[in-house]
Formats: structure tokens, sequence, C-alpha cells
């Protein structure tokens, strides 16, 4: 929870230096470089974990579970959305 | 893709690392990763307070617009939920992932971070997956349910790696829309996620 509270500073922050466009391109390599620290974290983290390594078919088989209903869900809701407004 | 498959070395590499013994020492006996995570949220916090075109973008949406990201992200999280759920699993877990939206490098390390290690694999497998399917499955999706699926399938990934995808398969009319809701949804994971969990 108090993930969001660096969000809300950090788009405070950005808003205050919108101005500074230099500054843009910085902050976007610096996100790309933390994301592949922390998932370097993340491997090392289930490298160590046996229950990992042991049980990766189910771990894949759940994760293929929640891509299907996500993508499932998604179509259905956005449908009636496409048919009111989208479909001529 | 290139981006994709870098992102995943790390994470691979992460992993040989670890199996190989070769973890050192100071990452053993400090957790870094919330720290880590905590820059991370706060330059992304940044670097959307800087973004003045996806303000101008919101002043610009219409009723049926906006909808398209919203239907989207409720589908998604309940589609996921509800999918976890039936296989016997936590409701609130499967719907923490499917706010991923596909967004799969921020949402599993938020995830492993706060919440929970295997988890947060479970998040990067699935929001892989779902990318790469979006891409593959897209003209089929159109011809079963209409020129919005593929724009639902990409979720979050909508605004730049499945957009060519889109635009080709939908038509060109679909790529604002599609850029729209990809950045609505982008935006919403480091907020849906830690609310959700």
């Amino acid at each position: 929870m108090e993930t969001l509270l660096f969000l809300c500073g950090g788009v405070l922050l950005g808003y205050l230096f919108r101005k500074r466009k230099e500054l843009r391109a910085g902050v976007e390599k610096s996100i790309t470089v933390m994301i592949w620290l922390l998932l370097l974290f993340l491997g090392i983290a289930i490298g160590a974990n046996q229950q990992v390594i042991e049980n990766i078919h189910v771990i894949g088989t759940k994760a293929m579970v929640l891509t299907f209903g996500g993508i499932a869900g998604s179509i259905a809701c956005s449908y009636f959305v496409y048919r009111k407004f989208f479909k001529a | 893709m290139k981006g994709t498959l870098i992102t995943l070395l790390f994470f691979v590499g992460g992993c040989l690392i670890s199996i190989y013994g070769l973890t050192p020492q100071a990452l053993l006996e400090n957790d870094l990763s919330t720290y880590a995570l905590y820059a991370l949220m706060a330059l992304v916090g940044v670097s959307l307070g800087m973004d003045e075109s996806s303000i101008n973008i919101l002043k610009k949406a219409n009723l049926g617009l906006l909808l398209v990201p919203i239907s989207i992200g409720v589908g998604s999280i309940i589609g996921s939920g509800l999918a976890y759920f039936l296989i016997a699993e936590s409701f609130v877990e499967g719907m923490a992932v499917g706010a991923g939206f596909g967004y799969y490098s921020l949402s599993s390390v938020i995830i492993s971070s706060t919440y929970d290690t295997i988890l947060g694999v479970i998040a990067l497998l699935s929001n892989i997956s779902r990318e790469l399917l979006s891409l593959v499955l897209a003209p089929l999706l159109v011809k079963a349910f209409g020129n919005m699926a593929p724009i639902a399938s990409s979720g979050a990934t909508s605004m730049d790696t499945t957009l060519p995808v889109i635009t080709r398969y939908s038509g060109k009319e679909y790529a604002i829309i599609a850029l729209f809701s990809g950045i609505v949804l982008t935006v919403l994971v480091p907020l849906l996620i830690p609310l959700i969990l």
C-alpha cells in the first residue's frame, strides 16, 4: 500500500518538473533499468526457491488459466461497449 | 520483441545466479527489492506527472471511448479472478494477476515485492503469454468477436507492442482507440494491484 504513496509523490514531483522536457528520457531509462534490476532480484528469489523449480508445471498451468480468464473476460465485457458505441 | 527478450534475460539471469549459488552476500542479507520497488514506483509517478499528452488525450475522451479501457479492465480482473476461483485458488489473487493487463514487468515486480514471490512469477508468465497470445490471435479474434477484441485481449500493451497488429486487423480507425485504452490501462496497473492485494 505504501507503494501508492511513492507513486503519488512521484506524480506530484513529475508535475512540478513537467516543463523540464530534457529530464524525460532519463526518467524513462531509469524505469527500464529499475524493472531489469527487480526482475533480476525476482529471478534470484525464484532460483533459490525449490518449491517453484519443482512445481513449474503447476505454476505454468495456473498462469495460463489466468491468461485465458483475463482475455475472455475483457473481450466479453468490452463487447457490449463495442456493440453500443462502435459497431456501425 | 527485443525489449521482451532483454527483460526476460534479467529474470533468467537471476534464476541462474541463485541456482549456481553465486548470489552476492549483500543481497542475501538485505531485502533490497522493497527499496528498489519504491524507487520504481516514484519514477513511474514522475513519468506520469510529466506526461501532458496523457492528460490531453483524456480531455478528448467521450463516453464510448472512456468505456473501452474501463470495460476491458473490469472484464480482465473479474475474468482472471473467476478463472482462478474455478480451479480452487484465491479469487483476490486471480484479480491481482488479471490487473496486470499484460504489463508483465511492472505487475510481476509489484506482486513479488509486496505480496508473494510465487504469485509474482505466475503474474510474469500469465501477462507475458497474454501479450504473445494477443499478437498471434489478433486476426482470429477480429473474425470471431469484432474489431474491439484484439484491443481487449492486448490490455495495456495495445499502446505499444501489439499496436501494429491491432491497426492491421482491426483497421486504422481503431489505432487511436487502442492507444487510448492502452495508456489508461498502463496507468491503472500500479494503482490497482496494491489496492486489490
